[in-house]
Parts: C-alpha cells; structure tokens; sequence
C-alpha cells in the first residue's frame, strides 16, 4: 500500500491554512460595509479594473477592503490545495522518499534504519474527522528540535503506516532477525493514570513562582487601595480572575495534556499514550533514551511524589511536546517505572555531597546579587540598612542551601546529579550516551580543587544538556576517562 | 597525555578578533552611558565614562588575547579528543571519537588574513571547533581525525555510536 505514491489527507490543507484562513475571514467579515460582496459587483470585470486602477494610484488600503481580502483568501486557498495536490511520498526499497513538485521542488530519501521515532498525534480537529498525523524523527541533532517528516493520513493508514515503517526497521536493522512489530494485546502495562491521578499530577505540578505572581496580582488592588483610594469594590473581580488563571489556567491545560496517560512496554519498545483534546502516542526503542531525569516539583515533594522525564529523539520536539514518562508517583511506583524502562539508568554507588570547598564561590555569587540587588533596592526605596541586611542573608542562604542541596554518584557506566532548592531534580546518565563532554574551571576553582560537568546528549534542545554543580577535581578525572566507554 | 598548542599567526587572529569585539562592546557601552545621561541622570559626564570605556577596551585588547594563546591546547587520541580554551573561565572539552559523524575545516575573512583555519567536528550532542590553527595543520588534522575515526568504526563492526 505505501510503495505507491501517497498523498497527505486533504484535511491537511484545512489544517496548514487555518489560522491564516481563520483571520482573512474575520477580516472580512468585519467589511460588512462592502457593500460590492453582497451586491455581487465584485463578480464583474469593471469593478476588479477600478481596484486596479486605485492600487496603481498608490491607494494600498483598497487592499483592506472586503474585495482584497477575499482574493487574498483565495489565492492562500489556491497555493494550499496546490502544494497539497503536488505533496507525494512512499517507500521504495528500504527508503522514504518525499517529494514536492511545487515552485521549490524538493525531494528528499530517507533509508529507513535513519528514522529514530515513529509516532502518532491527533489534535481535537482530527480526532472529530477521524485523522491522524504520523512523526518521524531522525537520529540528528541538527533536527532535532522539530519534527523531521509529518504525514496527515486516516487514522487506520496512520496505524499502518507506523507499522509498516517499524516493521521495515527491523528487518533491515537485522539486530535480532525479522520479528514482527507487536500487536497491542501483548503489551505489557508499566503504569496507567487514572483522571483523578492526572488532575493530582496538574495540581501538585504548580510551582512556586506561580503562587506567588498569583498573590501579587491578588493584592495589588488592595495596595492601590490602601496608597490611592480610588478602586472600587467591583474592580477586584478581574484581579481575582487573573490570579485564579494563573495559578489553576496552567494546571487545566496540564490536565487536558495528559488525560489517559499510559506507558507500556515489550522486549524491546515503550510505548506512551496521553491526551485528550490533542491524543499522542508515542513507541522508541530502550536504547534510544539518552538521559532520564526524576522531578519533585515543590508541593509534589510534600506529598513524596516523582515524575519522570526522558530525553528521546521525537520526545519533547516542538514547543507544544513534553517529554515526560510518567506523572507524578510515588517511590515504589518510579522504582518500578525506571526498572520497566530505564533498567541500564540506575547506579548503586554511595553518594558524594558537594565538596565544602564550593562555598566559596557560591558565596562569592551570592555577595554579586547581593551587590546588583542592593543597589536597586536602594534606588527604589532609598538607602536601609535592613533591607539590604535581610537581601544579604536571603542571598547568603540561598547559597548555603544551594550547596546542601546538590549531590552526584558515579559508578563504572552512570552518572547521577541532585540538585534544586525547593523543587528537586536528579539527572542520569549512562557515559555510552554522552555526546560530548565539557569540564569547566577558572583559576580559582583550579586552586580549590573544584571544577563543573557539563554534559552533552542526543536530544531536542531542551534536554540536551545538562550542569552538574560543582565537584571535586579527581571526580572530574574519573569522568573523562570514562566517557566513550 | 601530549598537548599540543598554537602557533604564534594565531596571536594576530585573536587580536583582530579581540579588538572587534572590544569596539563593539565599547560603541554599546558608550551608547548605554549617553542614554543614561539623557533619561536618568542629566549631570553624568561623559569623559570620564568615555575614558573608561577606552582604557577597559584596550586593557581588553592588550591582555585577552596573549592569555588565549597561551592557554589553548589541543589533543587528538585514539579514542578521544581534547581542547582546552579560554581566559579566565577554561573550559576543556572531551569528544569520544566515536561520537563524531562529521568534520569540516573552515575558514572566515579574518582566518584568511592570517593564513589559519578551524576544524569543527559534529556529534549528536553538539560540535566542538579546534581554532586558529594553520591552514596546513587544520588540513592534516581533519585528515588524521577522519582516518581515526573511519579505523575505529571498523574495529567497531561498522556501527556509530550516534
């Protein structure tokens, strides 16, 4: 079926143009004045000579008009259906070719054992026609903060497709023989979330700097009160409103995202199903997580709750994406998750706190803040030996817990690092996936023995890179030594 | 483990390349000084602020790159490479040579001037440049880092690491 040429659903053009469509059309609608759309003046040759003939005189606002715009609508329609109309691809011999036969003619070939992911995404319009978009992602860093090919097909092609790709992946990987792809049914299930477990997910999610802008924007009425008394009792409804947006807009979202969130597995796969207005699934091989990172947002940690990230090629591309494993559990739930899916992740080796060493230069980055954020405090409520006293030791502090906080553990093939003040993360790495590997110093931290990692990954930019605090120098050694192991 | 460090025509790429940046930085810097004057505070000179915005752009010239140099080195290994650079924050950077799927020698106006080149080697993480080297030893290096790489993808049974 996909050795022939294949064109995306038509649905695509609905899709590609909607936004520029949708605004045309409220322009024009918002022309109810002219009067030659209703008329029907516009259909006669006479009226498109005058339009000329005004935009020849430089009058560029006839552009605006109820006329211009509906022949800007349909020349975007035009270029859309045509470039939908001359769009084909399929698969010939182990590769995907791709082809645009528009004003840029494009033809790109793609052996299948280049293609990392496969996967599937439905947003709410597709859903309602019975669509579905196929991703697939390359194992390229240069692409690797968007999706490299996305194809519009029915909803049961798009299953095909994903099958036909992932069983033509395994025959010409050859790793393990030709097996076939596995049916749904011999799946075995890691974890699946309930909705009430996705709305605790959503809520304990929160984060502390939203509270507090939502608090701000809650008293500043009661400030301009207090200073100004000139609001009302009715003006605080919007303030009340915003602050209830801010904190609880992003949760529902949160919610929406995640709806039927599931993960599953089969020898060599994980398979990861979510969302309800926009449906996702996504299946990658074990092999090509390259980072996994546990999350204790702060109220989550309250209630000794994880959520675990992993960085994957196809996970987490564009802005709209995550690359989240699973919500948030408890800790026999995450051992059993990183067990499922991420077995080579785990390290048993002791852990080393930060060296006592890197106080000072937290210390020292402290006393900058301190400098630049005592300034301002005095330029805007003039000079207070108090207030700068209590930036000072709030900075001093957030050093001192900044340097409590972090820890690393190291054994012959992963590398683990905490760190976070009030909301917790640990990072894991195998040194088998580090991409590139950087070692950062300056004289002072050479004397004191001290130096950072910065590490480098197969992933989108989000998750690519990733800062260990500061550790001692025999442990920057061990590192080296071992990346490319 | 053999470094390798610059020859003295990078000294003349680094000081271009220094004193660019430092005009750019002082053309902003004074630009932010007479806005300041302007908007904020009427009273401020702008000599003194002019002054210092020369002394500290040629500090900057006279200084940075004679630092650079010295501190730049190089090492290609069988199984890894290695370049450390910087002036006061030195970072070394370590790429396992199976990591790398390409390499490009390159070369801008200013490296032309001068008669140097830059390796850059791409991984799936990133890339990593070796800079300011000599045309003819950028062009041996590129030719040494791919026959390591083509010699250990073979020992390797022809898989990448990427």
């Amino acid at each position: 079926m996909f050795d022939s040429p294949q064109r995306n659903h038509p649905s695509l053009i609905v899709e590609r143009l909607f936004s520029v469509v949708g605004a045309l059309l409220i322009l024009l609608f918002s022309r109810v004045g002219d009067a030659e759309i209703y008329t029907g003046r516009v259909f006669t040759a006479a009226y498109w000579r005058e339009l000329l003939a005004l935009l020849l005189q430089g009058r560029v606002q006839v552009l605006f008009s109820g006329a211009g715009v509906l022949l800007l609508l349909l020349v975007f329609v035009f270029f859309g259906v045509r470039t939908w109309k001359k769009t084909f691809f399929h698969v010939a011999d182990g590769v995907l070719l791709v082809e645009k036969k528009t004003l840029m003619k494009k033809q790109s070939s793609l052996p299948v054992e280049h293609i990392a992911t496969v996967n599937l995404e439905s947003n709410f319009f597709e859903q309602l026609i019975g669509t579905s978009k196929v991703k697939l992602d390359l194992n390229s860093f240069a692409t690797a903060s968007a999706t490299d090919f996305t194809f519009v097909l029915k909803k049961t092609h798009a299953e095909q497709f994903k099958a036909y790709i992932l069983g033509l992946k395994q025959e010409h990987s050859g790793a393990q023989g030709a097996q076939p792809v596995q049916a749904q049914s011999e799946l075995e299930p890691v974890i699946a979330f309930s909705f009430s477990k996705v709305i605790r997910h959503a809520a304990l999610s929160i984060t502390l700097t939203q509270i507090i802008l939502a608090v701000i924007v809650f008293l500043l009425p009661f400030v301009s009160v207090f200073f100004e008394e000139q609001q009302g009792q009715d003006s605080l409804l919007p303030f009340i409103l915003f602050s209830i947006v801010i904190v609880f807009g992003k949760g529902l979202l949160s919610a929406l995202r995640y709806a039927r969130f599931s993960l599953q597995k089969d020898e060599r796969r994980i398979y990861l199903d979510y969302g309800l207005l926009r449906k996702r699934s996504y299946s990658f091989t074990r092999d090509r997580i390259n980072a996994v990172t546990v999350k204790q947002p702060f109220f989550a940690r309250l209630f000794g709750l994880y959520y675990v990230e992993a960085a994957v090629l196809g996970l987490g591309n564009e802005n709209n994406e995550t690359s989240v494993l699973s919500l948030l559990v408890n800790k026999s739930e995450l051992q059993s998750v990183l067990d499922a899916c991420a077995p080579g992740f785990l390290c048993a080796a002791a852990v080393h706190r930060s060296p006592r060493a890197a106080l000072v230069p937290l210390f020292l980055k402290a006393a900058f803040f301190a400098a630049v954020g005592g300034i301002a405090l005095w330029l805007a409520f003039g000079f207070s030996p108090l207030l700068f006293g209590l930036w000072l030791v709030f900075c001093l502090g957030m050093a001192y817990l900044s340097f409590r906080t972090k820890s690393a553990c190291y054994d012959e093939k992963v590398i683990h690092f905490s760190s976070g003040i009030l909301n917790k993360k640990m990072v894991m790495l195998q040194y088998a996936d580090v991409q590139k590997l950087e070692i950062l110093q300056n004289r002072m931290f050479a004397r004191l023995r001290l130096g950072r990692l910065r590490f480098h990954v197969l992933a989108s930019l989000l998750s690519s890179t990733h800062i260990t605090g500061y550790v001692a120098a025999s442990h920057l050694e061990a590192c080296a030594e071992k990346i490319g192991i | 483990m053999e470094y390798q460090r610059l020859s003295k025509k990078a000294l003349g790429v680094l000081a271009v390349t220094a004193a660019l940046q430092a005009l750019f930085s002082a053309g902003l810097l004074f630009a932010l000084f007479a806005l300041a004057k302007r908007f904020l505070w009427q009273g401020l000179s702008l000599w003194p602020a002019g002054l210092f915005v020369a002394v500290a752009a040629l500090l900057y010239c006279a200084l940075l790159p004679p630092f650079r140099h010295m501190r730049y080195r190089y090492h290609l290994g069988e199984d890894r490479v290695e370049i450390i650079e910087g002036a006061v924050f030195i970072s070394r950077t370590i790429v396992p040579i199976d990591r790398i799927y390409q390499i490009q020698v390159s070369r801008g106006p200013i490296d032309s001037l001068f008669g140097v080149a830059k390796v850059v080697i791409t991984t799936g993480g990133g890339t990593a440049t070796f800079r300011f080297l000599e045309l003819a030893k950028a062009d041996a290096l590129g030719e040494q880092l791919n026959a390591v790489v083509r010699k250990k993808i073979q020992a390797g049974g022809g898989q990448s690491h990427v």
